[in-house]
């Protein structure tokens, strides 16, 4: 019984850690698009160094949790996302409108993908 | 990390499922939990051991879901005789009284071929020697002949013969065993006689073992004179 016992919560414990990684790579996520996205309308309007400074401050707290993403995420998901990240502030640099836009969009595609992809749907079951 | 979770649950009982459906002969000697356990957990250890991109919590966390779940179902299933019956199966009579049953071999999709090549497997080519022979839940075939075509036996004969011991390791490769002297109700002074008597210095036995009678059995290491 106890061998039982000791399997089903270790299996439940596993689902709740899952779950709430899960849980905290969408929260991650959603911030970081959210600076993203008050960049990218900073850029818009002309306003360069507020949307360098924004993705900056996007891509610091990307990388304060850099390990802990490291170690749950596909290292191809995170490499590519560390990729965007340099890509954006190299053209918000040289303020490529056009560019940073687009650079900006895969950008936040590739960071809702990080917690897309680990989410519990049926497209990711299937 | 909760999708790797899920897919190990649900393809660890597809497997399952699969294995069942295949039938007993295809398992081999182990019980279809075991064997998929098996199967499952040495490529799952594989993936980040060869893949340096993949985080090694994408091997840990379904090896860990796997050995919880089969440890689970291994209980349940001692203490459920229906959920044994849908894990493992039942076993098959094949032969029954000497008779061929063969809507067992049918059912478990055995040709008399393979049925024959078990058989010869254990020493048995004559049928009509065989009383039972029961395809059990691993794969293998246990075979109970007629008594008459067994051996006779000690008491068959009424021969009066001494009961063999156990033989329990008390030194090994110059090493003692101190529990296994005392399960003997033995010690280290019994000990060195013996190892006197043998003369056998403690350093040069390989191996030195003693059964519920006393009797010993002691071989030398190689080399030694």
């Amino acid at each position: 019984m106890r061998r039982l016992t000791l399997s089903l919560l270790l299996l439940a414990l596993l689902g709740l850690l899952s779950l709430g990684n899960s849980a905290l790579l969408r929260s991650v996520s959603a911030q970081l698009n959210e600076t993203l996205a008050q960049a990218e309308a900073a850029a818009e309007q002309g306003d360069w160094e507020t949307a360098q400074a924004l993705t900056q401050a996007a891509r610091d707290r990307w990388e304060d949790w850099g390990d802990y993403l490291y170690v749950v995420l596909p290292h191809d998901y995170t490499d590519q996302v560390s990729v965007h990240f340099q890509e954006a502030l190299e053209l918000l640099q040289w303020g490529e409108t056009a560019e940073y836009a687009a650079s900006s969009g895969r950008l936040m595609a590739a960071v809702d993908h990080l917690s897309e992809a680990q989410a519990l749907t049926l497209r990711n079951l299937l | 990390m909760i999708i790797a979770l899920f897919r190990t649950i649900l393809l660890y009982l597809l497997i399952i499922l699969g294995i069942r459906l295949m039938g007993k002969k295809q398992v081999g000697e182990l019980e279809p939990t075991e064997l998929v356990l098996a199967m499952l957990v040495s490529d799952l250890a594989a993936v980040p051991m060869q893949d340096f991109g993949i985080p090694l919590l994408f091997g840990v966390v379904p090896i860990v879901a796997l050995l919880c779940i089969t440890m689970a179902l291994s209980v349940l299933t001692m203490r459920s005789r229906r959920l044994r019956l849908l894990l493992c199966g039942r076993p098959s009579i094949l032969i029954r009284d000497g008779k061929l049953l063969q809507s067992e071999l049918k059912q478990t999709r055995m040709t008399p071929e393979e049925l024959l090549e078990e058989l010869r497997l254990q020493g048995v080519t004559d049928l009509t020697t065989v009383k039972y022979a029961i395809l059990e839940t691993s794969g293998q075939l246990s075979v109970l002949p007629y008594a008459r075509e067994q051996p006779p036996t000690a008491r068959d004969l009424k021969i009066p013969v001494p009961e063999p011991g156990l033989p329990l390791t008390v030194v090994e490769n110059g090493q003692i065993y101190p529990e296994n002297l005392r399960r003997r109700g033995l010690d280290q002074v019994w000990l060195q006689a013996e190892l006197r008597r043998q003369q056998v210095p403690l350093e040069e036995v390989f191996l030195l073992t003693v059964d519920e009678a006393r009797q010993v059995y002691c071989v030398r290491k190689e080399g030694t004179v």
